[in-house]
């Protein structure tokens, strides 16, 4: 009981973490958020491996503490630094509208989860209405700043939600499975942060 | 053909015969009196910390006492220009803090005002202070008043409605619309669950984490605390509050100053509130009571102080931002309060 | 005409207009259920007393008499063109018919009197302003008209009856909906809300205030009549569309008030601000009640009759108190005024009380009626159907930021006029207003404070109206203001507890500050950074006032601001710079001025299809005019 209750607020913060990404316009408070969103991923996939005593899990909050809490942030730091973008991000709408606006998402959100709640979430409608609502407001970001490092938190953002929906339906995904993904996001990070530093640098000639 | 009401509608309050004995009044005049008497301690406290935290050996933690008490024997310095709005505001903004302090359960349940304590009426008396607060700001036709009053405006048109919706979520989250209803069911869930283990459904960690965080930034705002406004300055571009009492001085000033200490106290009590109830329900539990909640405070302090010195002050146009974080922090606790029906 | 008549004409109308309702009154307190029909050789009017019409014939015969008393000095302004005692009488009495009467052709017949009683008080002035709000507010007017006609003919045609007695349950949703469109032209809520604020500033200040107080509300009427007494049951998503409009409204409205410099301007969006709140009640009220939550109905009805109440005697006494201004300080532009309260100091008090009260401030009844609307919103959320709880949580947040909003603008209207320095002469050398305007003024404001502090009467008097339109009661006590018979209530607000509580802390503190510290007092300058004093331009102003929220909430205006400075002169040493700030209404902008361009487009196409010299082709188009009708009357009316 006490569990659920602890899993429940870890969920809430992978929210609260979104919706201040959307409040902040600095990249380098925003790779930290999603280092920490992360960290709540995978503080929750540990108590469902608690609870469910299951191996996969376990593997699977290695992983992810591994690669998205560590790597990746570490990464796009070292990539931040060279490329010394770190000032204010240009926004298409101000930043009150675009909370306001993930507000708005997460109420419709619930409304949808509402409507098509299915049984064997460990959470019921729950992690479904803040994992859809993540995924929304990830997408929000990437349509509504100017910056290609948004874009790339906007994506993280987004796999987080996708991954966080898939560990509540399944109880744990094959690790292999989790793994190939897991690889293939390290993999496209690089790849960004490489064209990141050509852009960079062809801007620059 | 009328259509059975949902479980949830029929959850009423069960004390509406919220009876006055002597021992309730009794002990709500002590608690009333105990709290006004503790709040310039508690500013002075975080004053202290600040100022040992930069460095400074600092003001005595009693200075607020001994400042208002000087206050009240400075004459008043009236312009010329003021009217009866100046000699009724001050009053009027302090006792509507007091009302309600009035209305809190801070370590008794019994509150002397509890019987009519509705969250959205605590609301809008602080509603009601501004409004006051910002009219003597602009009675004396200074230019720094109408400065104050309409950031004080900006600030509370952004603020209230977060302050309003963590009420309402916390009315939702309880079924119950009064403070010392909320308050007192959240702490009676609260101890059969994690006291006796029982199953229950009822609370969560989730709401109140998102609630405290979000009454954090509202009173933040509201007590012109630094990272939106600072206390202590003087200087026309940052001021927000202290604009307002820009002209006021002798008992005026005391009064409003005062009257910042109580609002703080409140703002604290009611974090406190959430964090951890633990309000007494007889004469034998106020000791312990009081002592839990002198410590919830002092903790609460220490907060404030660290977020004051961790941080530097806004730019006024940032300061939507994390309001509206606020806001939508609230409206996530409202949703899953309602998760449930 | 002589002038010497002109004081027996006003005194005459004046005094008609108190007798007038007073009748009324008597009539109506006589006995509840009388009817009466009146035949003549042409038409037959019938009327009828049930609560809700001598609810409304009590509420506009009492706010017409504070008016009147008001307006025997006031219209001494208007000596010259006595006419306005002429209309507004017969407006006063054509509102008293129409809630009274009791057939379709009595209730259009006093409607469209009505409406044209007010287009002549709104065009009195006669300058060019008013004859174009004059038209715009004729124009929407019976576009309103015309949607009412239309819900009332279907309805006869489903019932071939033209008396009310027959209309019970009868109405679909169809029939609702579009007399609820048209009635809400009339209430001027937010898409349709256009002429209220162009024709309700340009008319005398106690026919605005008789427009804002009580012809709005006869909108209200006449909805409520369609939701709950004509009504056949279904459509609980109307309710759901009269809490959006009113939502909207509610926020728009008190948005766009913030921003006004004209007081009678920022009153007039507020009105619009009020209606929208009634219009959220009445939304609550219908929804429950097609989806059975029996005391949710009550409560919000409730809250919807109080408010017409409070929105009432607030408003027009603002609305008197705008017009005190105007006479004797000689404007109406805040930026012009100033430190009145110096000058007019008991008007300054009864203003104060007014503005508390609209602004919805504890002890006062504003907050009375706002708070059950609260109440009322978040028993709708605790009925957890699926849809209405997402509309009451938006409803919420909007109501929060309204009434926050509220605030604001009402410390910028009191601040900006009554604090501070005077900033032209004529504000300077403003006078008290006439002991008999302010007699009008103070009724309808003790009514305010009266009904705030001790609601009891006010509630269990209007528990008869609301058995009449819901089938239910709220249960009240002296001391509390809610208690709900049929489910138990969900919180409780004692207002006079909390109006003794505030006097016994506030006594206690006065006493003690009495005792204990120094009672000695000194008059000086407001300190100006050694600037110079007497400089009143140094204040600030009314539209800088409301600036920084207008800037955040930026997208709900379309404002334009330029500074104009003189030329070849230094940056620091600049004599004098020019800040011209105009500020839109959004719906004006994208929504009516586009449709008015479209519509003048299309006439110039017809103009040229139409104004052909070949009598063949005009011959062609009548001809082409009789096919249609036919098509129209086979294939849409048979």
């Amino acid at each position: 009981m006490l569990m659920e209750k602890i899993a429940e607020l870890f969920i809430i913060l992978i929210l609260v973490s979104v919706v201040l990404n959307v409040s902040s316009p600095f990249i380098k408070f925003a790779i930290k958020l999603y280092s920490f969103q992360s960290l709540m991923l995978a503080l929750y996939i540990l108590i469902g491996a608690v609870h469910f005593n299951s191996i996969n899990l376990y593997g699977s909050f290695v992983i992810t503490v591994i690669f998205k809490v560590i790597l990746i942030p570490y990464f796009l730091f070292k990539t931040l630094k060279r490329v010394k973008m770190d000032k204010e991000i240009d926004m298409y709408i101000g930043i009150p509208e675009a909370v306001v606006f993930a507000g708005s998402l997460t109420l419709l959100s619930n409304l949808i989860a509402q409507k098509i709640v299915t049984a064997g979430i460990t959470f019921g409608a729950f992690v479904f209405t803040i994992s859809l609502a993540t995924f929304l407001i990830g997408a929000m970001l990437m349509i509504t700043r100017k910056t290609l490092f948004s874009q790339i938190i906007g994506f993280l953002t987004i796999d987080n939600a996708i991954f966080l929906a898939a560990n509540s339906i399944t109880h744990g995904m094959p690790l292999l499975v989790e793994l190939g993904v897991l690889f293939d996001l390290f993999v496209s990070i690089l790849i960004l942060s490489i064209l990141i530093l050509n852009l960079k640098r062809s801007a620059a000639a | 053909m009328t259509k059975i009401l949902p479980a949830s509608f029929e959850v009423h309050i069960n004390d509406m015969t919220y009876n006055y004995n002597i021992q309730h009044i009794g002990i709500g005049i002590f608690q009333f009196v105990i709290i006004i008497l503790l709040s310039p301690f508690f500013a002075g406290f975080i004053h202290k910390l600040k100022q040992r935290a930069r460095g400074q050996k600092g003001i005595s933690i009693f200075q607020f006492y001994i400042n208002f008490n000087k206050l009240l024997k400075k004459e008043i310095v009236l312009s010329k220009d003021a009217t009866f709005v100046s000699n009724i505001a001050p009053y009027i903004v302090l006792v509507s803090y007091l009302v309600v302090l009035l209305m809190l359960p801070a370590f008794y349940r019994y509150s002397l005002l509890g019987i009519s304590s509705d969250v959205i009426l605590v609301a809008y008396t602080f509603a009601l202070s501004t409004f006051f607060m910002t009219l003597y700001a602009m009675d004396q036709g200074s230019a720094f008043g109408g400065l104050g009053a309409s950031r004080e405006w900006f600030l509370t048109v952004l603020s209230e409605p977060s302050l309003i919706f963590v009420f309402i979520s916390l009315a939702i989250y309880t079924k119950n619309g009064r403070i010392t209803g909320i308050f007192y069911f959240i702490q009676k869930e609260v101890s059969n669950t994690f006291l006796s283990g029982a199953h229950s459904n009822a609370i969560s960690i989730a709401i109140p984490f998102l609630l405290f965080v979000s009454l954090f930034i509202v009173s933040i705002s509201e007590n012109a605390r630094i990272p939106i406004d600072n206390p202590e300055t003087h200087l026309e571009l940052t001021m927000f509050h202290e604009a307002n009492i820009l002209e006021a001085s002798g008992k005026h000033l005391g009064i409003f100053e005062y009257g910042s200490y109580v609002k703080l106290t409140v703002f604290l009590t009611l974090m406190s509130l959430i964090l951890f109830p633990y309000m007494a329900v007889n004469i034998y539990q106020v000791p312990s009571a009081l002592a839990v909640y002198f410590l919830k405070m002092m903790i609460l302090c220490v907060f404030i102080a660290g977020v004051e010195i961790f941080n530097p002050k806004m730019r006024i146009f940032r300061v939507p931002n994390i309001l509206s974080v606020a806001f939508i922090l609230s409206l996530i606790a409202m949703i899953l309060s309602i998760r449930g029906f | 005409m002589n002038t010497k008549y002109n004081g027996i004409y006003r005194y005459f109308f004046g005094c008609l207009s108190i007798l007038i309702p007073a009748f009324f009154i008597a009539l109506s307190f006589y006995d509840f259920k009388q009817e009466f029909i009146i035949k003549s050789a042409l038409l037959s009017f019938s009327f009828k007393f049930d609560p809700l019409s001598v609810f409304f014939v009590i509420f506009i015969s009492a706010l017409s008499v504070f008016i009147s008393i008001f307006s025997i000095k006031y219209g001494d302004k208007y000596d010259k063109k006595p006419s306005l005692f002429f209309y507004s009488f017969f407006f006063v009495v054509s509102m008293i018919i129409l809630v009274i009467s009791n057939d379709i052709l009595t209730f259009l017949i006093f409607w469209e009197l009505m409406s044209i009683f007010s287009f002549l008080l709104v065009i009195y002035e006669g300058n060019e302003e008013s004859r174009k709000a004059g038209f715009l507010y004729f124009l929407m007017t019976h576009i309103g008209t015309v949607l009412i006609t239309a819900s009332f003919i279907m309805l006869y045609l489903k019932t071939s009856s033209l008396s009310f007695d027959y209309y019970k349950g009868t109405a679909g949703v169809i029939i609702i909906a579009i007399a609820i469109l048209g009635f809400s032209i009339k209430a001027g809520i937010m898409p349709f809300h256009t002429w209220l604020p162009y024709a309700h500033p340009v008319a005398p200040a106690n026919i605005s205030a008789i427009m804002s107080g009580i012809m709005v509300n006869m909108a209200i009427y006449g909805i409520l009549k369609f939701l709950f007494i004509f009504s056949s049951g279904g459509g609980a998503f109307l309710g759901i569309a009269l809490l959006t409009l009113g939502a909207l409204s509610a926020l728009l409205g008190i948005m766009y008030a913030m921003v006004q410099k004209d007081i009678k301007k920022l009153l007039a969006f507020s009105t619009i601000e009020n209606m929208g709140i009634i219009f959220m009640g009445m939304g609550v009220s219908y929804w429950a009640k097609i989806e059975n939550f029996k005391s949710l109905e009550y409560l919000a009805m409730l809250a919807v009759l109080l408010h017409i109440i409070n929105h009432g005697l607030s408003k027009s006494s603002l609305f008197m108190g705008s017009g005190l201004i105007d006479k004797y300080a000689h404007t109406r532009n805040m930026e012009r005024l100033g430190g009145l309260s110096k000058k007019m100091k008991q008007l300054s008090v009864l203003f104060l009380i007014g503005v508390m009260s609209i602004s919805a401030l504890p002890p006062l009844n504003g907050f009375l009626s706002e708070w059950y609307l609260y109440i009322s919103l978040i028993g709708s959320v605790f009925t957890g159907n699926l849809y209405m709880v997402y509309f009451s949580v938006i409803a919420i947040a909007l109501l929060s930021l309204s009434g926050a909003a509220a605030g604001a603008a009402f410390t910028k209207l009191f601040g900006i006029t009554f604090l501070g320095k005077p900033r032209t002469v004529n504000a300077e050398n403003a006078v008290e207003p006439h002991i008999i305007e302010r007699i009008g003024l103070a009724l309808p404001v003790l009514l305010c404070v009266f009904i705030g502090i001790y609601p009891y009467q006010i509630i269990s008097a209007l528990n008869a109206v609301m058995f009449y339109l819901t089938g239910g009661t709220v249960s009240v006590n002296p001391l509390s203001a809610v208690q709900i018979i049929h489910a138990r209530s969900f919180s409780l607000y004692a207002p006079g507890l909390i109006a003794i509580a505030f006097a016994a802390v506030l006594l206690i503190l006065f006493f003690y500050l009495r005792a204990f510290s120094a009672n000695k007092k000194r008059i000086f300058e407001t300190w100006s950074c050694g600037l110079d004093e007497k400089n009143s331009k140094a204040q600030y102003s009314g539209s800088g006032f409301s600036s920084s929220i207008m800037k955040v909430f930026s997208s709900f205006y379309s404002s334009v601001s330029e500074i104009n400075f003189e030329k070849d002169v230094k940056k620091y040493f600049r004599l004098k710079s020019v800040y011209t700030e105009e500020i839109n209404d959004i719906f004006e902008k994208y929504l009516y001025i586009p449709i008015g361009k479209l519509y003048l487009k299309l006439s110039d196409i017809f103009n040229v299809l139409a104004n052909s010299e070949n009598i063949n082709v005009s011959l062609g188009y009548l001809f082409l005019s009789l096919i249609v009708c036919f098509v129209i009357y086979i294939f849409i009316i048979r």
